[in-house]
């Protein structure tokens, strides 16, 4: 099963989506902020990450650009997270260098879709 | 020798209580010993006998002697019954009974000073409380007579303790004065220091089923009450073992404090300065939101209750919701294993629709108090899939602030968070150019890192001094999105809701002569001033003390609301919105309940209630009931709990 890092500042947002996944079988790891995510996506190299994009310390976007500028994680796919809902903020993610999008609240299926699309 | 023989009889004085009253028995047999020389002087001869106070009835001999000399060391009016008797007998029973006199006003002086002592001790409240089950309230500050109040309307038999550095009568004048009433309750007031482990164990606080300390002194300004607070939390931490199910919360009033108070205890910590300046940018953000907040965590009339999913495994949270039939469900909550091995609760609000619900969930609803859940399994939603919607969310970014409140920074910050888009903030206030400057510096976020103001606020000072103008006219209010009025406590001999109330009036004066006044937010220290300021129809929200001892208590009392309520305030995540109907396309169509909560899902938002017509006025319903649950109209608003957008 794929290993997912999830990086989300939110306790509840983060608890239950790390819980979905679980229950669907995949190997979830959390980070808090967008420097700890670049860390862990460092030491445990996922599969996915899904990354928040309104983030303390580092915010998603910033952690995601320098994500693809490192040689060593550029590979790792990106989903963006956000609860901003327009349009400007899937084309700002993606600009970024995310590899997808997808809006909070998840809708798990399509969220699985994306993720097993890598 | 003399000197030496001083100290001994001062340090055994001082440090036996019984030794006054042995020296007083060895005086008194000296005395009577005295008084029994009086055999010598014809105590039993025949002109004695005449007298009715002598006696010889055991034979004249040691027995009725020792009797005799008692008589008259311990009743003075014996004297008076050795009329006849010799001279010599006369003399001895009047030095008897006069050294009798000094020695039984010295017996009653020290029996009466021993029951004042305890007495005294009483009323200082230094006594030892044998009490299980029990509230103690460590501290005292304004929110205990509103806290102490809102326990009392749980109806539940258990005894207040409140151990406080304030005088016992201080603190019961102060209970009096806010219509406590302590004739019919249980409350024990004492004094004594919070910190100190021997006095906790005197209020038996390894006994007490809830603990809450609030923080002493004067609020932001005093560094040193959450110093005492987090030295509480320690000593009552040493007290707990595993056995022990004592819920302990306690009040940390600046945030840069909360990352030491969370280390020195795992107990829930309530943080006094966050949950003010949240609240408040909430209440911006969400008009009416304080009023839903207060209703939601008033003690009286709602209790949050978790209920077992072991029947519904496998069922979508959204099928699972109508099932519940005469309460709300609000959340999902499991325990979870950390990495340490540790078990942890976690509770989830407004979950995603699809979340299929697993053996050991238990939803989290919230029910009237005292009434037993409701399950009906035959209960169902027809559900709409999922929708997207694009709300016009409350857009906030202009903001005045009047005042120069410890909250201010705290406060800006939370701004910040909730804002994608630039904010201006203008800080109308005494010396507002030098308060502004400090601002940057003061900064604190949750867990006690420092960080700067977010870049994308702009503060602007404007000098706005009560002493010298009684005007707004420099402001042009229609500039702003809203308004915040927060408590001032820099002014010494000004009371803060004074200064609230004076800026009210000429708000409202300028409301009344048709000028344009954005929805207003007010900080009060004290509840009562709300009477003050009920007639005021320009204010939206106020959020006063009352409404952090009315979470201080939920959280005393169920520890796992700490989670519920920290992220209905926080920036991000989830949070309570109001949704007119049209939002959801449903305006002017007949609908019951059920059509509501399918289509509130079908956008990721649950329903919690609604609120009859708008204003400050209007009604507000939590968990409806089903039955009776009226068909709202353009002015009504439903209330749920969604994910929160930035704007």
């Amino acid at each position: 099963m794929k290993k997912i890092l999830i990086v989300e500042d939110n306790e509840m947002n983060r608890d239950m989506l790390s819980r979905r996944l679980l229950r669907k079988g995949y190997e979830v790891k959390i980070a808090v902020d967008g420097a700890e995510g670049l860390r862990f996506m460092q030491e445990y190299q996922p599969d996915v990450v899904l990354m928040d994009m309104g983030l303390p310390v580092k915010d998603g976007w910033t952690a995601t650009a320098e994500a693809k500028a490192d040689p060593n994680l550029r590979s790792i796919p990106i989903i963006a997270l956000t609860a901003h809902a327009l349009e400007a903020d899937k084309v700002r993610a993606l600009e970024a260098g995310a590899d997808d999008f997808d809006t909070k609240p998840v809708n798990l299926a399509s969220l699985l879709e994306k993720i097993e699309a890598f | 020798m003399i000197n030496k023989f001083r100290y001994l009889i001062f340090l055994t004085l001082t440090t036996n209580s019984l030794f006054p009253y042995l020296i007083l028995l060895f005086l008194m047999s000296l005395v009577i010993s005295f008084g029994m020389l009086s055999y010598y002087s014809g105590l039993f001869s025949a002109e004695a006998l005449r007298a009715e106070g002598i006696d010889n009835l055991l034979g004249g001999g040691f027995v009725d002697t020792f009797w005799w000399s008692l008589k008259h060391v311990l009743d003075p009016g014996a004297l008076s019954e050795n009329y006849g008797a010799p001279v010599g007998v006369i003399i001895f029973a009047l030095l008897n009974s006069m050294m009798g006199l000094a020695l039984t006003g010295g017996l009653i002086g020290l029996i009466v000073n021993s029951i004042q002592n305890a007495l005294e001790s009483a009323k200082q409240g230094i006594s030892i409380i044998d009490e299980e089950g029990h509230l103690i309230i460590l501290g005292w500050n304004r929110k205990a007579p509103s806290l102490i109040k809102q326990f009392f309307l749980l109806n539940t038999p258990q005894r207040v303790v409140i151990l406080s550095g304030s005088s016992p009568q201080h603190v019961q004048t102060i209970l009096k004065a806010e219509g406590v009433d302590q004739k019919n309750k249980k409350i024990l007031v004492l004094t004594g220091l919070t910190t100190s482990a021997a006095v906790l164990d005197r209020i038996g606080v390894s006994k007490a089923a809830h603990i809450i300390i609030l923080a002493e002194g004067q609020g932001l300004k005093d560094s040193y009450s959450d110093v005492n607070t987090i030295n509480s939390l320690m000593v009552i931490e040493s007290k707990l073992t595993a056995q022990t199910k004592v819920n302990v919360v306690a009040e940390i009033v600046n945030a840069e404090r909360l990352g030491i108070a969370n280390i020195a205890s795992p107990s829930p910590l309530v943080c006094t300065s966050l949950l003010m300046s949240r609240t408040m940018v909430q209440c911006a953000r969400n008009p009416g939101y304080a009023r839903v907040y207060s209703k939601l965590f008033s003690s009286a009339e709602i209790g949050f209750e978790l209920f077992s999913c072991v029947n519904l495994e496998g069922s979508l949270f959204a099928d699972a919701c109508p099932m519940i039939t005469n309460a709300t469900v609000i959340g999902v909550s499991w325990v979870k294993k950390l990495d340490d091995g540790s078990l942890k609760r976690v509770t989830v609000l407004n979950p995603e629709p699809d979340y299929d619900l697993a053996k050991d969930d238990q939803l989290v609803v919230i029910n009237r108090r005292n009434s037993t859940v409701r399950f009906d399994p035959d209960q169902k939603v027809a559900l709409k899939g999922n929708l997207r919607q694009l709300l016009d969310r409350p857009k906030i970014s202009d903001i005045l602030i009047f005042s120069s409140s410890p909250n201010l920074s705290a406060i800006i910050n939370e701004l910040g968070l909730n804002s994608s888009s630039q904010i201006t903030v203008t800080v109308a206030c005494r010396n507002a150019t030098d308060i502004v400057l400090s601002l940057d510096e003061n900064i604190a976020l949750n867990g006690g890192a420092r960080r700067s103001l977010p870049e994308s606020i702009t503060i602007v000072p404007m000098e706005f001094d009560l002493d010298r103008r009684w005007s707004l006219e420099q402001f042009d209010l229609s500039d702003y999105d809203s308004i915040f009025v927060l408590a001032d406590e820099s002014v010494s001999n000004v009371d803060a809701d004074s200064s609230t109330a004076m800026i009210m009036l000429l708000l409202e004066d300028v409301s009344r002569k048709g000028g344009v006044v954005p929805p207003i937010v007010v900080e009060l220290l004290d509840s009562k001033t709300k009477d003050v300021l009920k007639h005021s129809t320009i204010i939206d929200s106020v959020i006063s003390t009352e409404f952090v001892s009315a979470i201080l208590l939920q959280v005393a009392t169920n520890p796992f609301l700490e989670s519920i309520y920290s992220e209905l305030i926080n920036a991000g995540g989830i949070e309570m919105g109001f949704r007119p109907l049209d939002n959801y396309n449903m305006l002017g169509k007949s609908m019951g309940y059920s059509d509501y909560l399918s289509h509130a899902f079908a956008v990721n938002e649950l329903i919690i209630g609604y609120q009859l017509g708008d204003g400050p006025d209007a009604e507000i319903i939590l968990n409806p009931d089903r039955s009776t649950f009226p068909s709202l109209n353009s002015r009504d608003r439903l209330i749920v709990l969604a994910q929160q957008l930035y704007t």
